[in-house]
């Protein structure tokens, strides 16, 4: 009776992972939730002069936010060539010669 | 009982097998060493000029990809901007309405209309000078960009030079029949200067991605200063359209 279990839980182990592996790239487990804040919520116009002006400064500050992102990710773009040109310390081996 | 020791020695032979296994496979008999430098250096040549061709080509496809990028992204946030802003503007007359709806006589809506008329122009004067800082910045990175590729290419050249330099030599020390111990030992010299100069200048030019935070710094600062400009005419908006409302409930 033992015997049987060593078998059964080694192949139960191996379909979890099968089934596992097959779902992950299948893409039918939930992906990793989306990091991008929501935009901020509309408060609905009421004719108060403070609400106003500070919905309009709020949707200024907002599209400072994106700027300051979208520089950073220009800079990296920039330098992205970094592994490519790293390449070219490889093109000899010391232990060829 | 037979059957365990058929599985204990298969796993032994196979714990062995992986331990010899990496081991022969990975580490290559020096050619050199049981050939003589003279004979293989023609190959290593080879190998280089490929191994170079090839990092040329990997270097270029990235660039190009690079640029693209580059274009497409500023395409996309100058595209991205103007849907927001026309979001927003649209927005922006459902309070003006509203605001419009609690005036009660003429002062106030003419108070109305001038608030309004202050917001749309400091609006429109903050997005003038964040749209400056931003194309002053996209042109100091398609600059960057540029400037990264010729100080590269120079520094690629040289480092191409320094090892053509290094195998013609070795091979016309060949050739006239100097030591091979000697000719080996000044080639891996040579080819270990020109590479730890391609590695020294490579720092160098690093430095152009600095630069572009530089400029990074200064697109952040000059959005700062449009938005301290835009906050301190909002204030001011503020202030005089809450002062006509006032006088209406005194």
């Amino acid at each position: 009776m033992a015997s049987k279990w060593k078998i059964i839980i080694p192949v139960i182990i191996i379909v979890i992972i099968i089934v596992v592996g097959y779902l992950q790239f299948s893409g039918k487990l939930p992906e990793v939730a989306n990091t991008e804040p929501a935009p901020t919520k509309k408060v609905e116009a009421t004719g108060n002069v403070d609400e106003t002006v500070n919905i309009f400064l709020q949707d200024t500050a907002s599209e400072t936010t994106s700027l300051s992102q979208e520089a950073d990710g220009d800079v990296d773009l920039v330098a992205s060539d970094s592994q490519a040109i790293s390449d070219f310390g490889q093109v000899y081996d010391e232990n060829e010669f | 009982m037979n059957s365990k020791k058929i599985t204990f020695a298969a796993l032994a032979a196979f714990t062995a097998i992986n331990l010899v296994l990496p081991i022969s496979v990975f580490s290559q008999t020096n050619p050199s060493a049981t050939k003589g430098f003279c004979t293989t250096i023609s190959t290593i040549s080879s190998k280089i000029d490929q191994r170079i061709a090839d990092s040329t080509a990997k270097l270029e496809t990235k660039r190009t990809e690079i640029s693209n990028n580059i274009v497409k992204r500023q395409s996309e946030k100058t595209a991205r901007r103007a849907e927001k802003r026309t979001k927003q503007a649209q927005s922006r007359e459902t309070y003006y309405a509203k605001l419009d709806e609690k005036a009660t006589n003429e002062t106030q809506k003419q108070a109305v209309a001038t608030f309004k008329s202050a917001v749309e122009n400091a609006m429109n004067v903050q997005w003038s000078a964040i749209d400056a800082a931003i194309q002053v910045f996209d042109s100091e990175a398609n600059n960057a960009l540029v400037q990264r590729k010729s100080s590269y290419d120079a520094v690629i050249s040289a480092y191409r030079s320094s090892i053509s330099a290094a195998t013609e030599k070795a091979e016309s020390a060949c050739s006239s029949g100097t030591e091979q111990k000697t000719i080996r030992a000044t080639f891996q010299q040579e080819m270990k200067a020109a590479r730890d100069k391609f590695q020294t200048d490579r720092q160098a030019i690093d430095k152009v991605k600095g630069s572009l935070q530089t400029q990074r710094a200064t697109l952040k600062a000059a959005v700062n200063k449009a938005m301290q400009d835009f906050r301190a005419a909002m204030e001011k908006a503020r202030t005089e359209l809450k002062a006509a409302f006032q006088q209406q409930i005194q």
